[in-house]
């Protein structure tokens, strides 16, 4: 039940309550007014009775005065016929007390034949014997009349006073009690959903709660509360969210930032290297020959030749790295053993891979960007060839395959080469990281520039490792599965 | 003229040689050459043994020590060659830096060591510089 019907029913209640007080009280002071009216009736009659006595055969009658007196008389039944209502003769007839309005009436009557024999005594209709007689006999009407009135009033009032009163009071206790359980049960539903907000259940079930616990305003109220908290909190979590990703974000571009300004240290500071050192041997080169050590000269300048080697390598990986954020993508059927000959013929023109076996198993054709594709196998090819491991008795080796499945191609390198210190891995796809510097020169750049092209085509690339060599396993997913 | 033994700590084989090449035009011949921190670290530690090993060349004198190592870097190498100083027999060693960084935070790092005296840039080092340095330490 709503808390709003339940104040409702209060009020009714306490109105019926007020409004039947008040009606008591108006009963009671009327069946007052009865008596009072009666008393003025019966002081009037005797004043007739006193004059109707006093007259014989041989006196003057005052006909207006007798008149005056007997409408006065009349007046009182009038007024009480008045005053009675229909729920007054209802009750009356009821308790056995109604013979007080048939009294009331046949006063008037009464009056009315007392008007009607003075009128004929006027009109010389009847003689002035007659009409005192008959008049006498009215006076004894009219005073009978009173004397049975007060009884049946006296009856009524107490009648309802009787009744009236302890049903106002039976009701004001009851109205009390009503009342009290009233507020009992509103108490109760807002202390059951205070203990409902306050048991920490998840917010599904505590909906689930409301709907089952509480009713009316204060289900209403809580599934109000609890929508307004919902989008609150829905708010806030948006907020941390932008505020998150702006932290994200801003990482990321001082990430970005710091990586550039390393790189473009690193960049110029290996670049200026290999000419300052190639400036001092040139010298040195010259106070050889004119010193006429030309077996110094001579490893003078193989050193110079070296480092204008790792100078034109660091240049052309740092042309590869830049090309492969700006390549426009160019997906096209690539022959692989074509793109492994090119490999191989541009290798050979260094000294590395001398000795080293290139072993092919390139089952499938590739569709997929072909620059990418090459850069990619010619930095893992290359990398393999230069660390390879010359303690190990058997001869070195490069492996290449290329496998189709069902979403992906799938390219492995794997070789018996040195392999990359344990504690290195994290570094692996990092610029300018060198793992082994002694046993053979480069920029550091080249699983860099790997990872960048297997990032563009979507792929993944899977390094693993050991003494005995190490194998990466690149795999792309198929344009059309894109 | 008193002989001056140098250590020559630095992973690039190109860098030692040329710095040890422009030592021995100012007539520093006793050069020992280590090609990381930790080897550099080894090295010194052995004390006695290689006492006895290079009478003329250990203890040396002047450490040129390079940042970017492999293994041990110049740092590293500096922080642990701190400790293992207090030994008597290494406390009058001076490492100057032979580095080819020019960062300044790496200069101020080197600096706050006490017994760091220089940081000579490659490249940018003059016969004049080395000359004095070497002459300091005479």
């Amino acid at each position: 039940m709503k808390i709003s019907s339940k104040l409702m029913l209060i009020i009714l209640l306490t109105v019926f309550e007020i409004s039947l007080t008040l009606l008591s009280v108006f009963e009671i002071s009327k069946g007052a007014k009865f008596h009072q009216l009666n008393s003025l009736h019966l002081k009037y009659s005797g004043q007739f009775s006193e004059r109707v006595l006093s007259l014989d055969k041989d006196s003057f009658i005052e006909v207006a005065a007798l008149q005056t007196l007997i409408l006065k008389i009349r007046q009182q039944p009038v007024d009480c016929l008045q005053s009675v209502n229909f729920l007054n003769k209802f009750i009356m007839k009821q308790i056995g007390t109604y013979n007080a309005v048939e009294l009331c009436v046949k006063d008037i009557e009464d009056a009315d034949l007392a008007l009607l024999t003075i009128a004929k005594f006027a009109n010389q209709s009847l003689s002035q014997e007659m009409l005192i007689s008959e008049l006498k006999i009215i006076a004894q009407t009219f005073n009978t009349n009173s004397a049975l009135f007060e009884k049946p009033i006296t009856e009524t009032v107490s009648f309802v006073m009787k009744n009236m009163i302890p049903l106002v009071v039976i009701i004001s206790l009851f109205n009390i009690l009503f009342i009290i359980f009233m507020s009992r049960t509103i108490t109760g539903s807002i202390r059951s959903a205070i203990a409902l907000l306050e048991s920490t259940n998840n917010e599904k079930s505590f909906a689930e709660d409301i709907s089952k616990n509480v009713s009316g305003e204060l289900k209403t109220l809580l599934q109000v509360a609890q929508k307004r908290l919902a989008n609150e909190v829905l708010i806030t979590a948006i907020n941390q969210d932008l505020e998150k990703s702006v932290e994200q974000r801003t990482e990321s571009l001082t990430r970005a930032n710091s990586e550039l300004a390393q790189f473009a240290y690193r960049t110029s500071h290996d670049l200026k290297a290999p000419l300052t050192a190639s400036k001092l041997l040139t010298r040195f080169i010259i106070k050889d020959i004119q010193a006429g050590e030309i077996d110094n000269a001579i490893a003078d300048t193989h050193r110079i030749h070296a480092q204008m080697e790792k100078l034109e390598d660091l240049v052309v990986s740092i042309l590869s790295l830049t090309e492969a954020d700006s390549l426009e993508p160019h997906y096209c059927d690539i022959n692989l053993d074509q793109v492994m000959d090119d490999i191989q013929q541009g290798l050979s023109a260094s000294a590395i891979l001398s000795d080293c076996l290139v072993l092919r198993e390139l089952e499938c054709p590739l569709f997929s960007d072909k620059t990418r594709i090459t850069q990619i196998l010619e930095n893992l090819i290359s990398n393999s060839m230069k660390y390879k491991d010359q303690t190990k008795h058997e001869l070195p080796y490069v492996r290449v395959m290329a496998n189709e499945l069902p979403d992906t191609y799938q390219l492995t390198v794997a070789d018996n080469g040195v392999g990359i210190p344990q504690d290195r891995h994290k570094e692996v796809f990092h610029m300018f990281k060198r793992f082994h510097p002694k046993l053979s020169f480069g920029s550091g750049l080249g699983l860099a520039i790997v990872k960048k092209h297997v990032d563009y085509l979507q792929g993944k690339i899977t390094m693993n490792t050991s003494k005995g060599g190490t194998t990466f396993v690149i795999t792309i997913p198929k344009l059309n599965t894109l | 003229m008193r002989q001056i033994n140098v250590l020559i700590v630095d992973d690039s084989e190109l860098d030692r040689y040329i710095l040890k090449r422009q030592l021995k035009e100012l007539g520093v011949e006793s050069v020992i050459e280590k090609d990381d921190g930790s080897t550099a670290l080894e090295f010194l530690n052995d004390y006695d043994k290689n006492r006895a090993l290079y009478p003329n060349e250990f203890p040396p004198v002047i450490i040129f020590l390079d940042i970017n190592m492999p293994k041990v870097n110049g740092f590293d190498f500096l922080e642990k060659f701190a400790k293992m100083r207090t030994r008597n027999e290494l406390a009058s060693i001076v490492v100057s830096m032979y580095s080819s960084s020019e960062k300044k935070e790496d200069k101020e790092r080197a600096s706050e060591f006490d017994f760091v005296q220089g940081f000579i840039v490659k490249g940018e080092l003059t016969r004049e510089f080395l000359e004095q340095r070497i002459q300091s330490l005479r």
